[in-house]
């Protein structure tokens, strides 16, 4: 009876460590310049991939935390927060070959889906270690930026950050030559939690009217704040729009350059 | 036989007295109700904002995005 015990604990320990690691988190430091004529201007948030199987989810970690807060039952505690500059979630989803983005602007939720774009990678011969792994060097270029990226063939997982993909290994540090967009991995944990995707309250948008959106709370940044179960004083709107209006003079470097 | 008839007019007349009220008045007035508060931003401002019919997440969404315009 003790050997049976055993030999199904042992069995049940193997499917437990196989199945941690098909699930890992990725921690990036991302480190971008928001205005492409000021070098000086550079600013940091911290990204989480989270991998499963074949379904993998990219968003900043300002945003991962402001959702949770959100839907717990004090969702008061969220005003301590930073906001995130990056109002998406990226799905890759391999079994469909699709990419899906959420973009979550407070009234306006919108889904853009995609093909998962076939990046034509350049292995050379460089190594380096990062985190204290071994990382070969690759070379791709992607909407209008070319980029240097560094990835881990000790982690088989053919992933990276925001829509980078197609390495033999995860991606441990990327950035287009300009150094516009740098992405370092900080810290990976194997995960428990699937990744699902959840696209509930979301609307499907093309690329064409997404960008119509974006034009309108261009000009009129309080869009977003559309409710009509709230009311506040027009002076608050109109506070609003002006500074993000200013804020938006300086953000004029898009991590893609060129939409298809 | 007394009993039952005392019994029936008491059910005939609860449900006429309530015949002319909508429940969904009472329901509907409750729940709709303008609540108000002030609310202060991360820039040491001070705002009334009132709300009816949105959730408390809806909310706390709205004044996390807002922050009075900070």
């Amino acid at each position: 009876m003790k050997k049976y015990t055993l030999i199904i604990l042992l069995f049940l320990s193997t499917i437990t460590l196989y199945s941690q690691v098909d699930k890992l988190r990725a921690t990036y430091e991302l480190t971008y310049q928001i205005d492409s004529t000021d070098s000086s201007n550079l600013k940091t948030e911290r990204m989480i991939l989270d991998i499963d199987k074949s379904i993998s989810s990219y968003e900043s970690e300002r945003k991962y935390l402001k959702d949770s807060i959100l839907k717990s039952n004090n969702p008061h505690s969220v005003y301590g927060l930073s906001k995130s500059k990056f109002k998406y979630k990226i799905y890759k989803d391999k079994n469909t070959n699709k990419i899906n983005t959420l973009y979550d602007y407070t009234a306006y939720k919108f889904e853009i889906e995609e093909i998962i774009p076939k990046l034509k990678w350049s292995i050379h011969k460089e190594t380096k270690k990062i985190l204290d792994i071994n990382c070969i060097k690759a070379t791709t270029s992607f909407a209008g930026r070319y980029y240097i990226a560094w990835f881990a063939n000790e982690i088989p997982i053919s992933d990276g950050p925001y829509k980078f993909t197609g390495l033999p290994g995860l991606i441990m540090e990327i950035y287009d030559t300009k150094n516009h967009y740098k992405h370092i991995v900080i810290g990976i944990n194997y995960q428990k939690k699937n990744v699902k995707f959840n696209n509930n309250g979301f609307t499907k948008i093309s690329q064409f009217d997404f960008k119509k959106f974006l034009k309108k709370i261009k000009e009129k940044p309080s869009l977003i704040l559309y409710n009509p179960g709230i009311q506040i004083p027009k002076a608050g709107l109109d506070k609003y729009d002006r500074n993000h209006r200013e804020r938006q003079k300086h953000e004029n470097n898009p991590i893609e350059l060129e939409k298809k | 036989m007394k009993n039952l008839f005392l019994t029936l007019a008491f059910v005939f007349a609860t449900t006429f007295s309530f015949a002319g009220i909508n429940s969904n008045d009472i329901t509907s007035e409750e729940v709709m109700k303008m609540q108000c508060f002030d609310f202060n931003d991360s820039c040491g401002g001070s705002w009334e904002v009132c709300h009816e019919g949105v959730s408390s997440g809806q909310l706390a969404a709205f004044l996390f995005e807002w922050d009075g315009g900070c």
